[in-house]
């Protein structure tokens, strides 16, 4: 067991790597990048043309003295370190950025960006709010100016072979990540939660071929590892806007509990559903990206309440941590509807205001305790 | 059977002794200063001299408060919110809503069946409307933290303070002073931002009856008195409001033995 153990720990290493190391990693390949912000930009298209896509985390910069001189401190944390860490120059390796237009916090950062930074590429992808076949077509032509801006700027032809492509390999990312998680919920393999939340964000890092392959690797070896840990309860839901914090589930997990998937951007919602392969390339990415519009900046709360309930199912879920930035209106205004939707299907729900870095890590644990102690009835 | 509960709390550091017959066999309580850990052990031998017992009579210690997780003797930490509630069900088995006033936190606890919490909310990470910013103030004034309450009922008038951060609170205070606005209205004006914020905890959770206050903010009269006059209601009080979270603590830990 315990060889099987190292064995499994050397391949989620080498995958949670790929983020930890992710500068190095993308600074050594010869193709240009492309930073995103949004799990609505259409990667593939990004792919499609020859680049590598890669999220903008911010996660470098604890501080954004640089960032909270061009911009309000009322805005959304994760816009303010992803500003600090372009000002600072931590992107300069890269050739760009694509903005889905999600919220007003993602625009100002647009236009932060293009202002003071003007030689830089960052083009605005517009995203529909209300979804339906009219909204849907216009999304199409949205892609299609995207898919003619990067063809003139990178000098490149965007062949329906090459999105074709592009789609099957992240589908495949999608179906390994998909994998993963349903061996989470049944033999609740060695690995802890923070884990499965560097795993995701590696997807997003690039390159995506070898992320596929090592994730091969990983859920091919997996299975023979079987319940090695006692199941732990409560099963916890993150639920919320931008959420990468290591320590929230980490106390969690101190407590006896696990978190059983999160309905974050650098969870679930990253990975779930496939692009239809059989349908025309860009009708398929528009049915994908606006089908799964899931995120509280997007209308429709009740389909997103839907979509928590059968995580919920799906996950085995005992009780849910909202977790929202602070100043994120989006949430913070959702928040109370879904809370009120979970305390009708009896589900406990723990909310968290947070800042990027949870610096006042004090509080939140005597928060996330004491809403344990009250899960577990005793 | 003797239990013992021990709440580490961020000024204060609280032990209770509780014995057969739900009765309270010792208590004290001590400042926390720089090291809680050293404090923690003092009030856990004070409690047990006082009680007249010695380590080997004790059953089970359930340790609360911020420095829960950091006493050699403890047999389980639990948090104060829990520890409120079930100290506060014990001794008034009525109570639906709590509002706990310490010195770094204040809380509103709603309490369901068998003392259970069923919902509660916290301050921000922000000393305004807790003790830490009664302490500020009563520094600002030069007057004793427990002289407050006496204080603020010398007059019925109260002047405005409208800052509801502690740092610009003494700032105001001082300029109040300046203009030599008398020591109690400025009182009553501080003591008074105090129950704004323990009214829209209330607001946040829903304020159901009755009501008990709990923490060390619960000794001043004078927040209890504008509280209970804002509120239109009369406060549960135990004898000695800083005690509660420990008693809960000791009650947890005869829960659980018996559940052994």
């Amino acid at each position: 067991m315990d060889t099987l153990n190292t064995q499994l720990r050397t391949r989620i290493t080498e995958i949670t790597d790929i983020h930890h190391n992710r500068f190095e990693i993308l600074k050594a390949l010869d193709r240009p990048k492309i930073g995103w912000v949004s799990i609505y930009t259409p990667e593939e298209i990004l792919y499609a043309a020859g680049l590598i896509p890669y999220r903008i985390f911010g996660e470098t910069c604890t501080k954004t003295t640089k960032a909270s001189a061009y911009m309000h401190r009322n805005i959304c944390p994760y816009v303010l370190s992803c500003l600090e860490e372009v000002l600072a120059g931590k992107h300069d390796f890269a050739d760009g950025a694509v903005i889905a237009n999600v919220c007003d916090a993602r625009r100002r950062l647009f236009d932060v960006w293009k202002y003071f930074r003007s030689n830089d590429f960052v083009h605005m992808l517009d995203l529909p709010k209300e979804i339906d076949a009219t909204t849907k077509a216009y999304f199409i032509t949205e892609m299609q100016h995207l898919m003619a801006v990067l063809e003139e700027r990178f000098d490149v032809k965007i062949t329906d072979q090459a999105l074709r492509h592009a789609v099957s390999v992240y589908n495949q990312s999608r179906e390994l990540m998909q994998r993963l998680y349903d061996l989470r919920n049944d033999i609740h393999p060695p690995i802890a939660g923070e884990d499965y939340m560097f795993m995701v964000k590696a997807a997003m890092t690039g390159p995506r071929e070898i992320f596929n392959e090592k994730m091969t690797q990983l859920v091919e070896d997996l299975p023979r590892h079987g319940r090695e840990q006692p199941v732990a309860t409560p099963r916890i839901m993150i639920c919320g806007s931008y959420f990468d914090h290591p320590h929230i589930i980490r106390v969690i997990e101190e407590m006896g509990g696990m978190v059983a998937c999160e309905d974050t951007s650098n969870g679930v919602k990253y990975f779930e559903g496939t692009v239809d392969e059989d349908k025309e390339p860009l009708a398929a990415l528009a049915d994908y990206y606006l089908d799964k519009a899931t995120c509280a900046a997007l209308f429709d709360s009740g389909k997103r309440f839907d979509h928590m309930m059968a995580l919920i199912r799906q996950y085995k879920v005992d009780a849910v941590i909202y977790v929202s930035l602070k100043f994120c209106d989006n949430n913070l205004i959702d928040f109370h509807y879904q809370q009120k939707r979970l305390a009708e299907k009896k589900i406990p729900v723990l909310f968290l205001e947070t800042e990027r870095m949870a610096s006042n890590m004090g509080q939140i644990r005597t928060r996330i305790q004491a809403f344990l102690e009250a899960v577990m009835l005793w | 059977m003797i239990t013992i509960g021990i709440d580490s709390g961020s000024l204060a550091t609280k032990g209770v002794v509780l014995g057969d017959d739900k009765k309270i066999l010792g208590s004290a309580i001590d400042l926390t200063g720089g090291r809680s850990r050293k404090s923690g052990e003092r009030v856990y031998h004070q409690v047990l001299d006082r009680a007249g017992l010695s380590e080997q009579d004790v059953a089970f210690v359930v340790t609360t408060g911020y420095g829960r997780d950091n006493l050699p003797f403890s047999g389980k930490n639990v948090t104060e919110i829990t520890c409120h509630a079930a100290g506060v069900h014990f001794l008034f088995p009525d109570v639906a809503t709590i509002l706990d006033i310490g010195g770094q936190d204040s809380k509103v606890i709603r309490i369901g069946n068998g003392g259970r919490v069923e919902n509660f909310i916290m301050n921000d990470k922000c000393a305004a409307g807790t003790g830490r910013f009664l302490e500020v103030i009563a520094k600002a004034l030069e007057v004793r933290l427990e002289d407050l309450g006496a204080i603020s009922q010398q007059t019925d008038k109260n002047v405005e303070i409208s800052s509801m951060c502690t740092v610009f609170a003494e700032t105001e205070v001082v300029s109040l002073v300046a203009e030599d606005t008398p020591v109690p209205e400025i009182v009553r004006g501080v003591h008074n931002v105090i129950v704004e914020r323990g009214e829209i905890l209330l607001g946040k959770i829903g304020l159901v009856e009755p009501v008990a206050m709990s923490g060390g903010v619960a000794l001043n009269i004078g927040v209890v008195k504008a509280l209970e006059k804002r509120l239109g209601l009369e406060l549960r009080i135990a004898e000695n409001p800083q005690l509660t979270g420990a008693l809960g603590a000791a009650v947890i830990a005869r829960n659980l033995m018996e559940k052994r």
